[in-house]
C-alpha cells in the first residue's frame, strides 16, 4: 500500500464513554487498520496480551515505578482503550499503546488542563452550551451531545468539533507536550505500515496531526529498574466519577448497561432495573408508578429533545414520581463527590443501583503485581513471615517491625492482628502472627492502591479518611493510624480540620484538640526529621481549625444551671493550653465574655476566668465578687471550672477563699447538701499543699490556727467507714449501670 | 389607579405575546403555551427579549411542567422565601394566562371557599340552581380549564386537603343540589393544580398518605450559587428601592456582606468551612431583598446615604431573628467570632455595630 492511499484516523474519546467506545469498535471494524494504537504506557507492549487475558472487570493498568508518579488506567467493558485493544485482535490489526507511562518525568509537569482546577476558557464555552440548553450540569451536557443514539459520521464530527474547541489551539504545557510528542512518533511508525487508528483522549487529538514531520520510529522510553506496569483489580465504585475518579463518567453501572444494551434501550432497561432494586429492598412502587415513571421520562425527553431516554430524564422522572415528601438535600447526582449524609433514602438506594457493583478479579495466569513482592520481601527482611504456628510478638512502637505490621493492619491484611494497644503502663504492643489462606487474594485486591506496602497503606488511609470526614473518632483513629505506621499525616490532620469544623460536642472536640497539641510538640521535638518537615505546617492548620471552633463551642454553651461537666472543662484547658503557646487576644475576649455571661454553665463560666488568672492576669477581685454572686448551689461547679484552669493562683488568694467561706457558712443546711459534691469535685484539684494553705486561711478567717486547719484537713470519720462508704457507692453505681440508669 | 402588584400575566404581557407568536411546538390540550415555551418565560430567552425569573435548576422547571403536562398536581415544598409562590405564578400565567385563581390555606378556609357557595337570596327565593352557585376558584379552574394555585396547602384542615382527592383523581366535581348534567362538573383540559407547602409547618396537619399520592412533590432548595444569590438581591432590591422613591442602591460591599451573613447563618456553615448552628427563622434570599430594600430606605430617608452595614444589623434584629432569644445569641457570636476577623471596612462596620442587636 502506497503512503497516499493509507489513512490516518485519529480517534479523541472521553475515558469510559460508552458512546466513544461504540464510535472505536465501529471505525476499528470497518476501516480493518493495520496498526491501532492507544493511549498507555508503551514501556507495556510486551506484555499487551496480558491485558486481553480473561479478567473480570473493571481492572486497571498500574503503572509503577520506586518513589515515582503512579498511575491507572481503569478499564472496562466501555472503555474505548480496551474496546480498541480488543476490536485490533478481531481483526488481526497489529495493538501498540504509545503513551508514555506514568513515571516519566513529563508526567512531574502539570497539564494545561488541571492548572487552577479546570480551564477557565473552556468552562465559559460548556457553560454557554450548557445555559442554551437548558441543562443542570457538565455531564448532563456530554450525555446531551454525544451519549444519545447518533449515526457513526454525526458522533465522529462532533467528538472532533467538541475537543477541537476545548483545545482552541493551545500548545501543550510541559506535561503534555512530550507526551503528545510520543504519540505522534507513533503515528508516523506506523503510517508507512498501512491504515492506522489511533484512541487517546479528547484533548490530545487535535495536536497529534503534526506526526508527518516526524521520522518513522516508534518511541522508546529508558525504564528504570524495578518500574513497569501491572494489571490490577479495580471497582464501579471507584471508577464512578461520584466517588472520586475524576476522569470518569458518573454512575459505572449505567455506562455498563448503556455499553451492553445500546444507547436507544439504556433509559428503559435501567428504569426497569432501578424498580427492580428499590422493590427488593422494600421500597413500593406500583403499577401506577411504574406507568407514571415512563410517561414522565418519556415527556421529559421530548421536552428536551432526546431520540431516547438520557441519563437526566431518567433521574429526573425518577425524583418526580418517587420521592413523596420534601428533600432535605439536592439530589446527589447534581454534584459529584461522596453521597451527602442527609441524601433522601429512595434516592441512596436510586444512587446504589445505578453505581454498579462490579468488583474486578485478575485472570489465574496475570503476573503478580509488585504490591506482592514488597510485602514478601519486607516479612522475610524483618522476620516477620507468618509460620505454621501463630506466635505472639511484643514490640514498641518505634520498632520498625511495629510500622511494618500497622501498615499491613491499614491493608487489612488477614493474619497480622493487634492484640493490645500500648498503655502507659504497658507500653508494649502485642501482636499476634499466624497464617491466613486469603492473605494473598487481600493483597492482589489491595495492589491496586499501590506498588509497595508504603504506597498502598498511604492510598487506603486516604481512601479511609474520606469515607470517615465528619466523624470525629473515625478521623481520630485514622489519624493515630498514620501516626503508628509512619504514614503521611497531612490528610487526616486535613480531615481532622474539616471534622472538627462540624464538631457540636465541646468536649469531643476537647480530645480531638489535645491529641492534635500532643502531635505538634512532638513534631517540635523532632524538628529537622525528614517525617517532620512539612507536616508541621498541616498540624498547625488542623490545631488553629480546632482551637477556632472550640472557642466557637464555648461561648454557645447555655445552662446557668448545668452541673460541671469534666470533658468540657478539659476542654476549656485544652484550648488554655493552646494559647499559653500562642497568645490570642481574640481567645481571651471569648473568655472574658463567658465569664461574664449570666446564661453560661456555671464551670465554664469558672473555667472562663481562671483562662486569665492562669495566663497571668490579676482577676482575685473578680473572682471574690462572683464566688459571692453566683447562686450558692452552684458554685462548687463555677469553682470546679476556675480550679481546673487557675488552681495555684486561686487557692493562695485571700479574697477568694473569704468569698466562698462566706457564701458556705450562711448557706442553709439543705442547701449545702446539694453544693457539696460539686464543692468536694472542685477541691480535688488542689495539690495537698494548696488544700492545706487553703484550710489556714479559712482557720485565719475564724480566728482559729494551725491546729484548726489541720483538724479541717482530716478526715472527721473512722477508715472503715469511709471504705464501706465507698464500697456501697460501688454497688449503687453498678445496679445504676445494670439498670442503664447511670 | 394602578394596581401595587400586578399578575405575572399582566405585568409580562407582552413577553407572553412574544413567546405565543414564536412558540412552534405542540401544546398540550389546554395550555397557553407549549412546554418549551414554559421553560423559556421562565428561565428566560435572549432571542425573544424574555426575562429570566426565577434562579433555580433547569432540571425543576422541566419536571414541574412535565408533571403538569402529564396531568399530576404539583406541590412545591420547601423553606420560606425560596420563591415557591413566584414559580407556581409563572406556572400558571404561562400555562392557563391566568394566575389568580388561588387558594390561601389557612386555619379558616373552608370546604365552600375551595369548591363553592350559594347565593342565598337567590337560593332562598329559587331553591338551587345553578344561576343561585356562586363558583370558587377550584369550580372555575376546572370549568374553564385552567391552572388553580393553592398556597400553603399543609395549613388548612384535613378535611379541606381530603376534598381535593376527588377532584384530582376523578377531574369531576358533584354538585348534589343540582340535577341533570349541571350536578356534575367534568374538569376540562388545561385544568390542573399546584400547591405549595412550607417545610416550617410540617407536622401542623400532615397531609394524607391518599393526598400524597395524588401530588408530584418537587422541593425547592434556596440559590445554591453565592453570586447568583447576591446578582439577585442587588436587581431586586433595586426595583423596589425604585418603587420606594429612593434613587440610590446600597453599595457592593454592604450587600456583599448582607448576602453572606444570610447564607452563612442559613447553612450553618460559614464561608471558611466552619459549622454554626443554623438559625432558626428562615433566612431566604426574599428576606435578605428586603433587608437590603430596609437598608437603602434608613439610609436615604434617615441619613441622605446609601446605607451602610449598621443598618444591616439593626434590620436582621428586626426581620431575620424576630423574638427568638436563641437565634440572638447565634447571631451575636457570629458577629462577635466570624465576623470580627473578616477583612473589609464592612465586615468591619457590622461587628462594631453589633451592639444594636437588642
Amino acid at each position: 500500500m502506497t503512503a497516499a492511499a493509507m489513512t490516518v484516523h485519529i480517534l479523541g474519546v472521553r475515558h469510559h464513554s460508552p458512546a466513544c467506545a461504540r464510535l472505536v469498535h465501529h471505525v476499528i471494524t470497518t476501516v480493518r487498520p493495520a496498526t491501532v494504537l492507544v493511549e498507555g504506557p508503551l514501556d507495556f507492549n510486551p506484555r499487551l496480551p496480558e491485558l486481553l487475558l480473561p479478567h473480570t472487570l473493571p481492572v486497571a493498568l498500574f503503572t509503577w515505578a520506586p518513589d515515582r508518579r503512579s498511575s491507572w488506567l481503569p478499564l472496562s467493558d466501555s472503555s474505548p482503550e480496551l474496546v480498541a485493544l480488543r476490536a485490533a485482535q478481531e481483526v488481526g490489526a497489529e495493538a501498540r499503546l504509545c503513551d508514555l507511562p506514568a513515571w516519566h518525568p513529563a508526567f512531574e509537569g502539570r497539564s494545561r488542563l488541571d492548572e487552577d482546577g479546570g480551564d477557565a476558557l473552556s468552562r465559559a464555552w460548556v457553560d454557554t452550551l450548557r445555559e442554551r440548553w437548558q441543562l443542570d450540569d457538565e455531564d448532563a451536557l456530554w450525555d446531551h451531545l454525544f451519549e444519545l443514539p447518533l449515526t457513526y459520521d454525526a458522533l465522529r464530527a462532533r467528538l472532533e468539533a467538541w475537543f477541537l474547541r476545548l483545545r482552541d489551539g493551545r500548545p501543550a504545557g510541559p506535561r503534555d507536550a512530550p507526551r503528545e510528542l510520543a504519540m505522534a512518533q507513533a503515528l508516523a511508525w506506523a503510517a508507512p505500515r498501512g491504515d492506522v487508528v489511533l484512541v487517546c483522549g479528547g484533548w490530545h487529538a487535535p495536536a497529534l496531526e503534526g506526526w508527518r514531520d516526524l521520522p518513522p520510529v516508534f518511541p522508546t522510553v529508558q525504564t528504570p529498574p524495578d518500574a513497569g506496569a501491572w494489571i490490577v483489580p479495580f471497582s464501579d465504585q471507584r471508577l464512578d466519577s461520584f466517588a472520586g475518579y475524576a476522569a470518569g463518567m458518573p454512575m459505572s453501572g449505567w455506562q455498563a448497561r448503556a455499553w451492553a444494551e445500546g444507547p436507544d434501550a439504556v433509559g428503559e432497561a435501567a428504569l426497569a432495573h432501578v424498580v427492580g432494586w428499590l422493590r427488593e429492598r422494600g421500597h413500593p412502587v406500583s403499577t401506577a408508578d411504574q406507568i407514571a415513571l415512563h410517561t414522565t421520562a418519556d415527556a421529559l425527553r421530548r421536552l428536551r429533545g432526546h431520540a431516547a431516554l438520557a441519563r437526566v430524564d431518567v433521574l429526573d422522572a425518577i425524583t418526580s414520581v418517587l420521592v413523596r415528601d420534601a428533600l432535605p438535600a439536592p439530589a446527589p447526582w447534581t454534584r459529584r463527590g461522596p453521597l451527602p449524609a442527609d441524601t433522601h433514602p429512595v434516592l441512596v438506594e436510586v444512587a446504589r443501583a445505578l453505581a454498579g457493583e462490579r468488583l474486578g478479579r485478575l485472570a489465574p495466569e496475570t503476573p503478580r503485581p509488585p504490591l506482592l513482592h514488597d510485602v514478601a520481601r519486607l516479612l522475610d527482611a524483618h522476620g516477620l513471615a507468618p509460620g505454621a504456628l501463630p506466635r505472639t510478638l511484643a514490640l514498641r512502637g518505634e520498632d520498625p517491625r511495629a510500622v511494618v505490621l500497622h501498615r499491613l493492619r491499614v491493608l487489612g491484611a488477614p493474619g497480622f492482628e493487634l492484640r493490645r494497644r500500648p498503655t502507659p503502663v504497658e507500653p508494649d504492643e502485642r501482636w499476634q502472627l499466624s497464617q491466613h489462606p486469603d492473605l494473598d487474594a487481600r493483597l492482589i485486591e489491595a495492589s491496586g492502591w499501590g506498588g509497595t506496602l508504603e504506597e498502598a497503606a498511604q492510598a487506603l488511609l486516604v481512601d479511609r479518611l474520606q469515607r470517615a470526614q465528619g466523624d470525629m473518632a473515625a478521623v481520630a483513629a485514622a489519624l493515630d493510624d498514620a501516626v503508628r505506621a509512619q504514614l503521611s499525616v497531612q490528610l487526616a490532620l486535613g480531615a481532622l480540620a474539616a471534622t472538627v469544623a462540624q464538631e457540636r460536642s465541646l468536649a469531643a472536640l476537647g480530645a480531638g484538640l489535645r491529641a492534635v497539641h500532643d502531635l505538634q510538640r512532638e513534631f517540635a521535638q523532632r524538628r529537622g526529621s525528614r517525617r517532620g518537615e512539612g507536616v508541621r505546617e498541616a498540624v498547625d492548620a488542623a490545631l488553629r481549625a480546632a482551637f477556632d471552633r472550640g472557642l466557637w463551642l464555648v461561648e454557645g454553651r447555655t445552662g446557668p444551671a448545668a452541673p460541671a461537666d469534666a470533658g468540657e472543662i478539659a476542654a476549656v484547658r485544652a484550648l488554655r493550653d493552646v494559647a499559653r503557646a500562642a497568645p490570642s487576644p481574640h481567645a481571651d475576649a471569648v473568655m472574658g465574655r463567658v465569664a461574664w455571661a449570666p446564661e453560661a454553665p456555671p464551670a465554664l463560666r469558672g473555667a472562663a476566668l481562671g483562662w486569665a488568672w492562669s495566663l497571668g492576669r490579676d482577676v482575685a477581685g473578680d473572682a471574690a465578687a462572683l464566688a459571692t454572686a453566683l447562686p450558692p448551689t452552684r458554685l462548687g461547679d463555677w469553682l470546679a471550672g476556675l480550679l481546673a484552669l487557675a488552681r495555684g493562683a486561686a487557692a493562695a488568694s485571700g479574697p477568694l477563699v473569704a468569698a466562698v467561706d462566706r457564701v458556705t457558712a450562711t448557706l442553709p443546711p439543705d442547701e449545702l447538701l446539694i453544693a457539696l459534691p460539686s464543692l468536694r469535685l472542685a477541691f480535688s484539684w488542689l495539690s495537698p499543699e494548696e488544700r492545706y494553705a487553703v484550710a489556714l486561711a479559712a482557720a485565719a478567717l475564724h480566728g482559729r490556727g494551725e491546729g484548726a486547719a489541720v483538724a479541717l484537713l482530716r478526715p472527721g470519720a473512722d477508715p472503715l467507714t469511709v471504705a464501706r462508704g465507698a464500697a456501697l457507692d460501688a454497688a449503687v453505681e453498678a445496679v445504676a449501670q445494670r439498670w442503664g440508669l447511670a | 389607579m394602578s394596581p401595587q402588584r400586578p399578575p405575572a400575566e399582566v405585568e409580562y404581557a407582552d413577553e407572553l405575546a412574544r413567546l405565543r407568536d414564536a412558540d412552534a411546538d405542540p401544546r398540550p390540550p389546554g395550555w397557553a403555551l407549549s412546554l418549551r415555551a414554559v421553560r423559556r418565560f421562565i428561565l428566560g430567552d435572549a432571542a425573544l427579549a424574555v426575562r429570566p425569573k426565577v434562579v433555580c435548576p433547569p432540571s425543576l422547571v422541566d419536571r414541574c411542567t412535565v408533571t403538569l403536562a402529564t396531568r399530576r398536581a404539583l406541590l412545591l415544598i420547601g423553606e420560606p422565601g425560596t420563591a415557591k409562590s413566584l414559580l407556581s405564578e409563572l406556572l400558571a400565567a404561562a400555562i392557563s394566562g391566568r394566575s389568580t385563581l388561588v387558594l390561601q390555606g389557612g386555619a379558616s378556609l373552608t370546604e365552600e371557599q375551595l369548591r363553592y357557595s350559594w347565593n342565598y337570596a337567590l337560593l332562598i327565593n329559587e331553591g338551587p340552581s345553578r344561576r343561585a352557585l356562586v363558583p370558587a376558584p377550584l369550580y372555575l379552574g376546572m370549568q374553564h380549564g385552567q391552572v388553580v394555585r393553592f398556597e400553603e396547602l399543609t395549613r388548612c384542615p384535613l378535611e379541606v386537603q381530603d376534598a381535593l382527592l376527588g377532584v384530582l383523581s376523578e377531574r369531576l366535581l358533584t354538585v348534589p343540589e343540582l340535577e341533570g348534567p349541571d350536578g356534575v362538573l367534568l374538569a376540562q383540559e388545561g385544568f390542573n393544580l399546584i400547591a405549595t407547602a412550607n417545610t416550617r409547618d410540617k407536622g401542623i396537619h400532615e397531609m394524607s398518605a391518599a393526598l400524597k399520592r395524588r401530588f408530584s412533590f418537587e422541593t425547592v432548595f434556596p440559590i445554591a450559587d453565592a453570586a447568583a444569590e447576591l446578582a439577585l438581591v442587588r436587581d431586586e432590591a433595586a426595583r423596589l428601592l425604585a418603587s420606594s422613591g429612593v434613587p440610590v442602591t446600597p453599595a457592593d460591599d454592604v450587600l456583599d456582606v448582607l448576602v453572606t451573613t444570610f447564607r452563612d447563618l442559613r447553612t450553618g456553615v460559614t464561608g471558611e468551612g466552619g459549622a454554626m448552628e443554623r438559625l432558626s427563622a428562615a433566612l431566604s434570599t426574599a428576606e435578605a431583598v428586603s433587608v437590603a430594600h430596609a437598608v437603602g430606605v434608613r439610609g436615604w430617608f434617615l441619613r441622605g446615604d446609601r446605607g451602610c452595614a449598621a443598618d444591616v444589623v439593626d434590620a436582621l434584629a428586626g426581620t431575620a431573628v424576630k423574638d427568638n432569644p436563641d437565634d440572638l445569641r447565634r447571631v451575636r457570636r457570629y458577629l462577635e467570632q466570624v465576623a470580627s476577623r473578616r477583612a473589609g471596612a464592612a465586615w468591619r462596620a457590622l461587628y462594631e455595630a453589633r451592639n444594636l442587636l437588642p
